[in-house]
């Protein structure tokens, strides 16, 4: 045997094996922590501290056990990380497809490029339409600069021959593709405008949908795969693709946030997608209009209208895919002040439709199969991780101050359980990803990222668990900037509290003499806690120097 | 050909390739980086896309000074 042949041999053995060993290992460390936690003598205050980290742990364990089990998923399927679907054969008919983008007053550049790519689109009976969502209605705006901005996205449609729709203003994207949807199918209603600068005014309605954000830049060749994707099976109601940043480059926020969604559109979608789980994301995704139509449209009173209208189409039967090819590039937000807005309103339409979800499951159990109702949990709770974190931050820096313990183990069982389980997690995550050419340190700013937004995501969930609804305005997309210190003073203040803690308990190993293993292990969850935070400066000031070599600074 | 067909293709050709190219050759510079190639080979790919867009711009605005030309033109036919 060749050594390139036993590597491989070595590489699908672990594949195969390790997140089986690692779900192995993350429910024996619960079990174990669970017996502990029944069987300690401890007071009952002491107690309510230690289930809070306990449920903490619980999630934590439950959404890594989710993933490993994406990851076994993909194997199981491809017998491979590295493989992915085979793209289905390319039509012969070409069906009729409607590309949308909607837009509320982006910038013109920004619009400029998008419906450029969506001009260069290759495909035979395309038609493309330019939603403009922008609320001229509004009288806080400058009218004059309103009205260039209107006469502006008109000349830029007319010069690329794309239509333009526009209507009277009510409920964001969702109101507008659906006010779409029933132009599409004839029901033309008062405020609905149609400019048609394709010169194709015979076109009938389309039998596929495809959704663009307002800053995408699709790859000529994206609609052929998808299209035929959608032929291939005519109960599949959508088929998602990735979104894809590249203003990484020079930008911290971009780069993380770009990793982060390569965590997600990497295992955990093909994972979804294998159990006929995978939700819309909003952009890049093609629909059939007739499932659209079927379930009245999309969703208008959630702010993650496509995930909640995923949601629908799975209640009715409809399928879904995920096609792990990047034909879209994107902007990611380039500053805290855009990414926490884009994070806030994800977690408060995600955990939103939990309630939703569990009332299903209650009332209607057989409404999906529980691999699906496995799924939805799932990402309906991931936003939860605001709580988690701070759960996490709070419980040593209580011990160190309060000597309240939070768990309750020798912490020689805890070196002895808990290290074997977090070191296979990491390794079988940061493994996984390397498979497909992702590196350690940048996951690991991603996953910075996510913790120094726990405030945001912990309001989110307070937010939708209470039902109460928000407002977002539209990302800045003109540029990065800086928050000022008392928008971030949760991440600071914490970051502070833990640096005190270690202080303290840095006095308590000199003065004391009680529990040292425990004080330590304490104070090292401190330290490590207040670096995490402290990243919120590296962040807060985004914009790094060009690269050589970068196509801007060029 | 007629002057207003000339004019047709000339903006067609200015939208097309010359306006995307531009716009994919700037994704797809950052999106190498992701490729799992060596440094010195990224380094070269992104030379060529470098020069690529630079011959870009020099394409497009000599089509554009020739849209103007031939817009200003009296004659009809080319």
């Amino acid at each position: 045997m060749t050594i390139e042949k036993k590597r491989s041999l070595l590489k699908d053995m672990t594949a195969a094996f390790l997140p089986s060993i690692t779900i192995f290992f993350a429910i024996s460390y619960l079990i174990i922590r669970t017996i502990l936690f029944f069987q300690s003598p401890n007071p009952w205050y002491e107690k309510i501290v230690a289930m809070f980290l306990l449920l903490a742990e619980l999630f934590i364990l439950v959404h890594g056990i989710g993933y490993f089990m994406e990851i076994r998923s993909v194997y199981r399927k491809h017998r491979k990380l590295t493989s992915q679907d085979e793209l289905p054969p390319l039509c012969t008919n070409v069906p009729p497809v409607t590309i949308i983008v909607s837009s509320y007053r982006e910038p013109l550049n920004v619009v400029q490029e998008t419906i450029t790519c969506l001009y260069n689109l290759q495909y035979p009976n395309k038609q493309v339409v330019f939603l403009d969502d922008t609320r001229y209605d509004l009288t806080d705006a400058d009218p004059v600069e309103m009205k260039s901005y209107r006469k502006a996205i008109e000349d830029l449609c007319k010069k690329c021959g794309v239509d333009l729709f526009r209507r009277r203003w009510h409920g964001a994207k969702a109101g507008m593709i659906n006010d779409f949807l029933q132009f599409l199918a004839g029901n033309v209603k008062e405020g609905f405008e149609f400019t048609c600068f394709s010169g194709n005014n015979k076109w009938k309605p389309p039998k596929y949908l495809v959704v663009f954000d307002a800053d995408c830049a699709p790859v000529p060749n994206f609609l052929a795969p998808v299209v035929a994707t959608m032929e291939s099976d005519e109960r599949l109601a959508f088929v998602q693709t990735p979104q894809y940043y590249t203003n990484f480059e020079n930008n911290r926020i971009a780069r993380a946030s770009g990793l982060q969604q390569a965590v997600f559109y990497e295992y955990i979608c093909e994972g979804k997608s294998i159990h006929e789980a995978m939700f819309c994301c909003g952009t890049n995704v093609i629909f059939r209009r007739e499932a659209l139509m079927d379930v009245g449209g999309f969703e208008e009173e959630s702010v993650t209208e496509d995930f909640a209208t995923s949601l629908k189409f799975h209640l009715k039967g409809w399928r879904s895919r995920y096609m792990n090819k990047i034909m879209t590039f994107q902007m990611g937000p380039e500053d805290l002040e855009g990414y926490f807005k884009q994070q806030f309103r994800w977690a408060l339409g995600t955990v939103g439709l939990l309630r939703q979800i569990i009332k299903h499951l209650i009332h209607n159990p057989t409404d999906l199969f529980k691999v699906r109702y496995w799924e939805y949990i799932i990402s309906t709770t991931y936003y939860f991780i605001g709580m988690v974190f701070l759960i996490l931050v709070l419980c040593p820096i209580i011990y160190i101050f309060f000597n309240v313990p939070s768990y309750f183990a020798n912490p020689w069982l805890y070196v002895l359980f808990f290290v074997p389980y977090f070191i296979m997690s990491m390794t079988v995550f940061l493994w996984a990803l390397k498979e497909r050419n992702y590196r350690p340190i940048e996951l690991f700013t991603g996953q910075l990222l996510i913790a120094i937004t726990f405030p945001v995501y912990t309001k989110a969930a307070l937010q939708a668990i209470a039902g109460i609804k928000g407002n977002f305005g539209v990302t800045n997309k003109t540029g990065a900037s800086s928050l000022p210190l008392r928008v971030i003073w949760a991440q600071t203040s914490l970051a502070l509290i833990c640096f005190v803690a270690c202080v303290w308990g840095v006095n308590r190993l000199i003065f004391e003499q009680d529990a040292p293993m425990a004080v330590l292990i304490n104070i090292f969850w401190c330290a490590y806690h207040a670096l995490v935070l402290c990243a919120v400066f590296y962040f807060n000031n985004p914009e790094e120097r060009s690269a050589a070599g970068s196509l801007e600074a060029k | 050909m007629k002057k207003q067909d000339l004019l047709e293709h000339i903006q067609q050709a200015i939208r097309t390739e010359e306006s995307a190219v531009a716009i994919f050759m700037r994704h797809l510079s950052a999106m190498i980086l992701r490729s799992g190639l060596r440094e010195e080979e990224i380094f070269k790919i992104r030379q060529t896309i470098n020069f690529l867009v630079a011959e870009n711009k020099k394409h497009k605005l000599l089509l554009e000074s020739l849209y103007d030309r031939i817009a200003g033109e009296q004659a009809n036919d080319f």
